[in-house]
């Protein structure tokens, strides 16, 4: 039983990690319906930068936080003004096919970039935090886990506040809702896309910031995280916040409680097998209300 | 009275010829695999261009068509021709029985689900040494046992052989697609892809409809497959039953010309050679320069044609001909 | 007028979304050859009536019959087959085809050859005075001309009912008159109609009967000049009776 505990609790911090990472995709998503292939590959890139800042500026993982963190929102704007909204122009449809095909070639582009970088082998980063653990109630907890759990759902909750309670936010919400009318109402669409981007990267720069400490870092590691986290989106429903979270989670649990019983395998099947359920019987998510 | 394009003709008869001029046996071997990604992206577009479904999980019929028919040699010793087309009808059968519910699923959760699906087939794969109680090796994947020159196992020492069934499964599935794009069916797929339930108002049946597209798409993919395992002479999940192929698929469509008989023919001519070239030149030197180039290939392509080469061959096709004297202008550009 | 001739009857049929009524126990019949009007206030039901005649909703409840074939359940491209087509009220063109090929994909009906649907198509255009935008997009016709495109993409399945929603709306005066010449031909090409309409001039020019709709209800139903002069009709319509009399 301790072990399905222990497990269980190696899931939930891990969760954390994941759903911060389908949080970025969904409001990609939710916002201008691009599915960004590539978003696994961002967060390889961030974590490939922030081993770079401890190894040459001995740099603390979580300091690195506040300079990656800016750093890849400032990229994903920049990858959305001068890409991105020049593609959709030309994509009438409400779902844009040759962007989804950009990102996943930017994506193969990514990898084999680092791949040409930094070489095929796993790196591991030496922070000051590997492998330290804590005690709790007699069951082991790994303190870097706890540390990405932590910061993954404390940003996430800024977030949801983000969303909620400021101007932008709720200009998001409402391009995400209707696109049109937002541009009627007098939203900068572009602007807010450029934001969406932005905002998805960043997101995700933080799920590799709190990685490194635990995590091996290799060319890539992005298409592992990616498919989780378009299975977790699904589950949650694209373009919810609290649903992204409860998917990863979820996710987080099923993976590791699977793993205990299955081979690593069997587990991932166990994942997308879930995961096709889900399209099939509830597509716009678990937590939703809709009829499917 | 049919007007008859003269210019497809020419480039058949080009193509049918050029073997004779080629000596090397690495040059064909390459030319091959043009023709059989042009036939796989050919195949890929009855469901992802003419139908709009955009399905990144193709791999799953070419793999199950080059496992069907190697199984059934290997263990019975039955023709690949044969296998081919028992696989060709494998993976229409799973074709249709993954379509039915996933065409429920709107664009971008549609393609996920294909994704999903091809995870779990290539894992399962990679995973059992055994399928359905038939060998097929898990992750070592399966050698085609090599019986040296027989027309009957589909194996032949000169690669010419293998050039002209290309060629020949080509023009087929080039004839199928110019088929269906023109026909009851064409005109039911693109008024599906518009406005579904305005096209249901007008009698038809989008279920069904869409799943005739999948099928013959995946026959053919299917079939492509067995090609695959007879020319390479070794088939593994990795590979045959790769997201990698799946997407190459879908770029050559996307970047040739999707919803066009020409267009992933154009694709692959164009990338399959680029992709070749950037790994031999690049390819030796430091890992991962030659995707890195390709990749970037492949963005611009994307990014400055997002409707495909074709339209802009098309375009230039008529500038040349309104450029040209009367009577030479009998010459018909791209259909 | 005896029961050979009723080629529709709805019964007791009624649509619930959740909680809402949207349709409350309808009952309509229609003869062969009519021209059947539909009126109410906005929101009133009509256009989710034609969506449960023409098999794109399902009913809650209740029957529609078509020359004594039970079709309540009937999916919309069943129901087309059978003979009964609808027009959109919001035009839905297909919008990378032209309008000669919008046509055909409805004279494909009963046809896998494409000349013959091809001929068919161009007929129906003839018919409604489209064919010099044969091979017009969607996206450079006027109102007018997509508003006829939608009738021509229904009439090409060769309907014996065509359900017409709202096809006048956003015209001018002229362009109605022309739809109203249309819809008579229409009917006498061996078409039976129902019509939805706001345009009350042209309901009541076109229409051998009226049903008048309102919250869900049919509050009433017979020839247009007595129904429009009935209290409970006045009540729910009654900007329109200046209209209604000055015919």
């Amino acid at each position: 039983m301790n072990t399905i505990l222990q497990a269980a609790i190696s899931g939930i911090l891990m969760g954390g990690v994941y759903a911060i990472i389908a949080v970025g995709l969904s409001l990609i998503f939710g916002v201008m319906r691009i599915v960004n292939f590539a978003h696994g590959e961002f967060l390889m890139a961030g974590m490939y930068a922030c081993y770079a800042l401890i190894l040459f500026w001995s740099i603390d993982p979580y300091i690195s936080l506040l300079i990656i963190a800016p750093a890849f929102f400032g990229i994903g704007y920049l990858f959305q003004k001068v890409i991105l909204n020049r593609m959709l122009k030309h994509e009438k449809s409400r779902e844009p096919l040759s962007i989804l095909l950009f990102t996943a070639g930017f994506g193969m582009f990514l990898s084999n970039l680092a791949l040409m970088l930094f070489g095929a082998n796993p790196l591991s980063a030496n922070s000051k935090y590997n492998g330290k653990t804590f005690e709790i109630g007699g069951l082991i907890v790994s303190e870097p886990r706890l540390y990405a759990f932590l910061i993954s759902g404390v940003c996430t909750i800024c977030l949801y506040l983000f969303l909620y309670k400021s101007e932008t936010g709720r200009a998001l919400r409402a391009t995400s809702q209707n696109r049109d009318t937002a541009k009627l109402m007098g939203i900068n669409i572009n602007r807010i896309y450029c934001i969406a981007f932005g905002l998805g990267i960043g997101l995700v720069s933080i799920a590799s910031v709190v990685l490194v400490p635990f995590y091996y870092i290799f060319p890539t590691v992005g298409s592992v995280f990616s498919l989780r986290s378009f299975v977790i989106v699904v589950l949650g429903g694209m373009g919810s916040v609290p649903g992204a979270l409860l998917g990863g989670l979820l996710i987080g649990i099923v993976e590791a409680i699977g793993g205990q019983f299955l081979t690593p395998s069997y587990a991932e099947i166990l994942v997308f097998i879930i995961f096709l359920a889900v399209l099939l019987f509830k597509p716009s998510g678990l937590l939703s209300n809709e009829k499917s | 009275m049919k007007k008859i394009k003269i210019l497809p003709i020419i480039i058949l008869a080009f193509a049918v010829i050029l073997p004779v001029f080629v000596s090397s046996s690495y040059i064909i071997q390459s030319l091959v695999m043009i023709l059989l990604y042009a036939y796989w992206a050919s195949s890929w577009n009855i469901i992802g261009g003419y139908a709009g479904h955009l399905s990144l999980g193709h791999a799953t019929y070419a793999g199950i068509g080059a496992y069907t028919s190697t199984v059934l040699f290997s263990t019975f010793g039955v023709s690949p021709w044969i296998g081919m087309l028992v696989g060709g009808l494998l993976g229409g059968l799973l074709s249709i029985i993954i379509g039915y519910p996933c065409f429920k699923l709107k664009g971008s959760y549609f393609t996920l689900a294909t994704i999903a699906l091809l995870y779990v087939v290539q894992i399962v794969f990679m995973s059992e040494d055994k399928i359905f109680g038939f060998t097929t090796n898990g992750a070592m994947g399966m050698s085609i046992p090599l019986k040296g020159e027989s027309f009957v196992a589909m194996q032949f020492m000169d690669k010419r052989y293998y050039y002209y069934i290309a060629l020949a499964m080509l023009v087929i599935v080039m004839i199928v697609s110019n088929i269906v794009k023109s026909s009851k069916m064409g005109y039911y797929l693109a008024a599906i892809t518009t406005n579904q339930d305005a096209a249901s108002s007008l009698g038809v049946n989008v279920p069904v409809t869409k799943l005739k597209a999948q099928f013959i798409s995946a026959f053919f993919t299917a079939i492509g497959g067995t090609f695959y395992a007879q020319l390479i002479m070794f088939i593994d999940p990795t590979r045959i039953l790769g997201y990698d192929l799946s997407l190459q698929m879908a770029m050559f469509v996307i970047i040739g010309g999707r919803a066009t008989v020409w267009g992933p023919v154009i694709g692959a001519l164009m990338l399959v050679p680029i992709n070749e070239l950037t790994r031999s030149y690049l390819g030796a030197g430091q890992a991962g320069l030659s995707v890195v180039v390709y990749g970037i290939i492949l963005m611009a392509a994307i990014y400055f044609m997002p409707f495909g080469i074709e339209g802009h061959l098309k375009k230039l096709a008529i500038f040349i001909r309104s450029k040209l004297p009367g009577k030479i202008s009998q010459k018909e550009g791209i259909q | 007028m005896n029961n050979c001739n009723k080629i529709l009857i709805v019964e007791n049929l009624t649509k619930k979304f959740g909680g809402l009524t949207a349709i409350d126990n309808a009952n309509l019949y229609v003869n062969k050859g009519e021209i059947i009007g539909m009126i109410g206030a906005n929101g009133a039901g009509k256009t989710t009536l034609f969506n449960m005649i023409s098999g794109a909703f399902q009913p809650t409840s209740g029957t529609i019959l078509f020359h004594d074939m039970n079709i309540t359940h009937l999916k919309s491209h069943q129901v087309c087959k059978m003979g009964i087509a609808r027009t959109y009220q919001i035009v839905q063109p297909f919008e990378n085809l032209t309008v000669l090929e919008n046509t055909m994909v409805g004279s494909f009906i009963h046809t896998g050859d494409v000349n013959a649907a091809k001929v068919k198509a161009m007929d129906v255009l003839q018919f409604l005075g489209l064919s010099n935008r044969a091979h017009a997009k969607g996206s450079d016709l006027t109102l007018s001309e997509l508003k006829r495109l939608e009738m021509a993409k229904a009439l090409a399945t060769n309907p014996e009912i065509i359900l017409l929603d709202e096809v006048m709306a956003g015209l001018n005066p002229t362009s109605c008159g022309t739809v109203v010449e249309l819809i008579k031909k229409i009917r006498d090409s061996g078409t039976t109609v129902l019509v939805i309409e706001h345009v009350m001039k042209a309901i009541m020019s076109l229409s051998d009967r009226i049903y008048v709709l309102n919250q869900g209800r049919i509050i009433a139903e017979g020839v247009p000049q007595d129904v429009v002069n009935r209290p409970e009709v006045i009540k729910s319509y009654l900007g329109e009776k200046a209209y209604a009399k000055g015919i």
